[in-house]
């Protein structure tokens, strides 16, 4: 699917387009308060138990209605059913409306499904909010529908497993209403959080492959509540999925931090790129010098790009050695050609002052090595994009993940990712003929 | 079908899955090592390369795959598709099942040893849950569960090679296990021995599991998994094939006398452990836990453990329809563990005679049960006519009535009557001498001849004096009253 060329015409490329849709397709029932708190994931890590800090936020009250949806398609046309790239997401997207801008008949007040994780990004974005995290969602979901405890809860969601996937039809509403106010988190659809694939792998497996530990009959080794089935399920779902998935039963809703700015304005690219080009991410990025900028800049350069924290003890100085290595290995020809891209992982802790010295202390040099960061969620679907898997940040500062290499194409579209670099020659293989494609 | 050939099953495949394998591997040697299996005995079965490219035949139980007669391995493809779809576990009771190809058990698949298998692993899109799956059969992470996580509507695919023979269950390994399989989630692949099995007339697809519903057993209406009762393992459903009655009347297993029948049977769970057996059969060959030889002869009962499997063979000899069931009895009658095998053709009365004589044991015990020694119960002593007229009808009913029939009526050649009986009434004395003691041998009654056995009752005094004062005076008859004392007279 990434390497799917097909270079986009100029003319649909309307240059340096700002589209301030804030506030499009908001929804009905506004959002409701979560208070901060603390609970324990349904699993052990390494054979500790994992408690999860919220903070309050605000949660929409319902799940985002076709309606909703169709406002902000009307708004953004890029993601429009025959306008999206398959890299943001799969066919399924939004298959079952009629056309572009016409969900399905009589579906308008039900919660919009088909829809990726990348739509749904994009989405809140739009309305100057984000998607909840795992921990905020599942923390919203504690809160018990009045009169029901949690083993009448659990029923009710191993209920609605046994019962045909029509449910989605059901206008928004229809679903439970929980202790904090909101509405249909059981009951219509599974929702999309921010970071529904940072659970449930080993951390420091290389090759990001989904830790069996969480899915399988060997789970109960690690789980904790072992009689919470219907909250299992929920996390079995989200590691089943990808972010360009859009499926039949996966909707969404937003959040917002308590102190949430307003809206943000979304930047198209000012450039034409092919369609599996990464850097047609509207994301924005901050350099270790503080300079602001966009993936399209990376333009020109065949790219090394890998993800990491300052912090990082185990992986991350491994790769770094691997890739300074490269460095050194590569041919001056080659060099001129090839830049490396180091984006963290944690752009709380990794200021741009913080990014700098790292630059210093590794020896990194500022014509070969790029160091960005960008917001959270930026960084997320930056990760998405590239394959990468990380976890929340432990009370030790240190957060599991992989340790993908990839090779960027002067358009941003991936040619190659590896986890480690065993063979240099080979590597070095694939770099020229990335730089030497014309493409 | 040991050691038996069909030369050109070799490459068979479907056609196209057959070209493209050709296509894909692009070598002549290969094609030519197809060919020569045509015309040259291949060396020792089972060796060398694999060889040609085939879709595997799946299919529904109680259906197997027809037996693989390719003398080599091949790289073969298996689809199953995981459907969530409402069925229908006993009449009016229905439960979304999550299938692994539509019903309960996912259906069956039968690949050879040494078999390259491309698995592809689709789920609707129309369903809610991710799965996977585990095969037993599998060597590699999770039996393959750690490649197959997949998403409703989307795919996964991997490979392995078939190395170890045997029948092997496989079944979703997807959080929280327990309930994916308790919805259906299980099936049966055979990795078929090199050397084949022996040739049988009848092969059929037998998997047990249970269900856990939220209402009780038989509550109509459309029922959803019921996780406490799953975890104390107290099934509302023990089933053969997804379903009560699955196997049983019009959907029975058939065969016909003299034919040999073999079952691979399965059991997906989640937690009972089964106690196969066939009621009027005895297994000639078992392989047991599902291995790939025949390591039993003659064997009543097979013990499936949960996630197991074994494969059964008997050659059925005389007419009748065989109950299959879990013996843990309780099991078949309340639950539904009972599915049937009819077998027609002619009888042959040197195997099995049928019912010759309607005989009852006279045991020094009784026929109705003793009490324990010392029971301190009180018996009446005296009764008017009107109480022996009541104790009497109600010992009637309860022990006298299942021969002698409700009106005394009794039954011709079998058992004499008692209504209008000149037998019955021509002698009290030798009436309270067959109620008491039991009678043997041959009588007229009414003309009619008798040569039938009745067997000793238990009862006490006032119960034989009352029920036979009943009957003298009912049905017809009309005669004094059988006193206590005159019982006891006859019993010293």
């Amino acid at each position: 699917m990434l390497f799917r060329g097909r270079v986009l015409s100029v003319a649909a490329m309307a240059a340096s387009a700002a589209i301030a849709t804030a506030g499009v397709g908001s929804g009905q029932g506004g959002m409701g308060l979560v208070p901060k708190g603390a609970f324990a994931l349904p699993f052990r890590k390494d054979s500790v138990e994992v408690r999860m800090k919220v903070e309050a936020f605000r949660l929409d009250r319902f799940p985002v209605t076709h309606t909703d949806f169709k406002a902000f398609v009307k708004a953004d046309p890029d993601q429009a059913r025959s306008r999206i790239k398959r890299l943001f997401a799969d066919t399924a997207y939004l298959a079952d409306w009629q056309d572009d801008s016409t969900p399905r008949e009589g579906s308008g007040k039900a919660p919009v499904t088909q829809v990726s994780w990348y739509a749904a990004k994009a989405y809140c974005a739009c309305q100057g909010k984000r998607l909840p995290t795992t921990a905020e969602w599942e923390w919203a979901a504690k809160g018990l529908p009045p009169g029901m405890d949690s083993a009448g809860l659990d029923r009710s969601i191993l209920a609605w497993y046994a019962r045909p996937g029509s449910d989605r039809f059901h206008p928004v509403g229809s679903g439970s209403v929980n202790g904090n106010g909101i509405r249909d988190l059981f009951g219509l659809v599974w929702e999309w959080t921010s970071d529904f694939d940072a659970y449930g792998f080993a951390g420091l497996n290389q090759r990001g492959v989904a830790d069996s530990v969480a899915f399988c009959g060997a789970g109960s080794a690690t789980a904790t509540k072992e009689a919470e089935y219907a909250t299992y399920m929920r996390w079995a779902f989200r590691l089943s999925l990808r972010p360009e998935y859009s499926l039949g039963s996966l909707g969404f809703r937003c959040a917002r931090d308590l102190d949430g700015k307003g809206a943000r304005t979304r930047e198209r690219a000012r450039v034409a790129l092919p369609d599996s080009s990464l850097y047609r991410s509207d994301a924005r990025w901050w350099r270790d010098d503080g300079r602001k900028m966009k993936l399209e800049d990376l333009r020109g350069r065949v790219r090394v790009v890998s993800m990491f924290f300052s912090n990082c003890e185990n992986l991350c100085p491994m790769v770094l050695g691997q890739l300074k290595s490269l460095e050194g290995a590569m041919p001056g020809a080659l060099r001129q050609k090839v830049g490396f891209v180091m984006v963290t992982l944690d752009p709380k802790e990794d200021t741009s002052g913080a990014l700098s010295a790292y630059r210093k202390k590794s020896g990194l040099a500022a014509d070969q090595w790029e160091l960005l960061r960008g917001s959270a969620d930026d960084t997320r679907e930056l990760a998405a994009l590239l394959g990468v898997r990380y976890t929340p940040k432990t009370e030790a500062g240190q957060m599991g993940h992989t340790g993908l290499i990839a090779i960027l194409d002067r358009q941003g579209r991936m040619v190659s990712h590896v986890t480690g670099i065993t063979d240099q020659e080979a590597f070095l293989a694939q770099l020229s003929r990335a730089v030497a494609s014309e493409r | 079908m040991k050691n038996e050939r069909t030369p050109l099953n070799g490459i068979r495949g479907t056609g196209s899955a057959r070209g493209l394998a050709l296509a894909f591997l692009g070598a002549s040697l290969l094609l030519g090592a197809c060919r020569k299996s045509e015309d040259k005995a291949p060396a020792a079965a089972g060796e060398g390369p694999v060889v040609g490219w085939e879709d595997a035949v799946l299919t529904h139980a109680p259906e197997v795959p027809p037996p693989i007669t390719r003398t080599h391995p091949a790289r073969v493809t298996v689809r199953l598709e995981i459907k969530e779809v409402e069925k229908e576990l006993a009449p009016g009771v229905r439960y979304m099942v999550w299938t692994f190809g539509g019903s309960v058990p996912g259906m069956f698949i039968r690949v050879r040893e040494g078999d390259l298998v491309d698995f592809h692993l689709s789920n609707h899109p129309d369903n809610k849950m991710p799965h996977n799956i585990d095969l037993h059969a599998v060597t590699g992470p999770g039996g393959g569960a750690a490649a197959s996580v997949t998403a409703p509507g989307h795919s996964s695919v991997f490979s392995f090679k078939a190395m170890n023979p045997g029948l092997y269950v496989y079944h979703c390994a997807t959080a929280p296990v327990g309930m994916h399989i308790a919805n259906g989630m299980y099936g049966l692949i055979l990795v078929q021995p090199k050397e084949g099995l022996p040739k049988v007339d009848h092969e059929y697809y037998v998997m047990q599991s249970e269900f856990y519903t939220h209402g009780k057993n038989r509550e109509e209406g459309l029922q959803s998994f019921d996780m406490e009762k799953a975890v104390k393992e107290d099934a509302d459903y023990v089933v053969f094939n997804g379903a009560m009655g699955a196997l049983a009347d019009d959907k029975a297993l058939t065969a016909k006398v003299g034919e040999t029948v073999r079952l691979f049977v399965g059991n997906g769970g989640p937690g009972l452990v089964s106690s196969f057996h066939i009621i009027g059969e005895v297994f000639d060959r078992v392989h047991s836990w599902g291995g790939a030889r025949a390591d039993q002869e003659q064997v009543q009962t097979v013990l499936i453990p949960s996630g197991g499997a074994a494969i059964v063979e008997f050659g059925v000899d005389f007419p009748a329809t065989y109950i299959l069931v879990d013996h843990s009895i309780f099991r078949a009658f309340n639950k539904g563990a009972l599915g049937m095998l009819k077998v027609t053709g002619p009888t042959d009365s040197s195997i099995y005679s049928g019912k010759q004589r309607d005989e009852v044991y006279l045991a020094e015990g009784a026929a109705i049960q003793t009490l324990p020694d010392g029971a301190a119960i009180k018996m009446p002593t005296k009764l008017t006519q009107e109480e022996m007229m009541e104790r009497g009808a109600r010992v009637f009913t309860q022990v006298c009535a299942a021969c002698h029939q409700a009106k005394g009526e009794g039954i011709p050649m079998a058992f004499p009557p008692l209504a209008k009986s000149d037998f019955l009434m021509a002698d009290k004395a030798r009436a309270i001498d067959i109620v008491s003691q039991g009678k043997t041998g041959p009588i007229t009654v009414n003309g009619a001849h008798f040569d039938g056995v009745m067997p000793r009752l238990d009862l006490d005094d006032a119960s034989i004096a009352s029920v036979l004062t009943y009957v003298r005076n009912s049905f017809g008859n009309s005669g004094d009253a059988v006193t206590i004392e005159q019982v006891k007279a006859r019993r010293r």
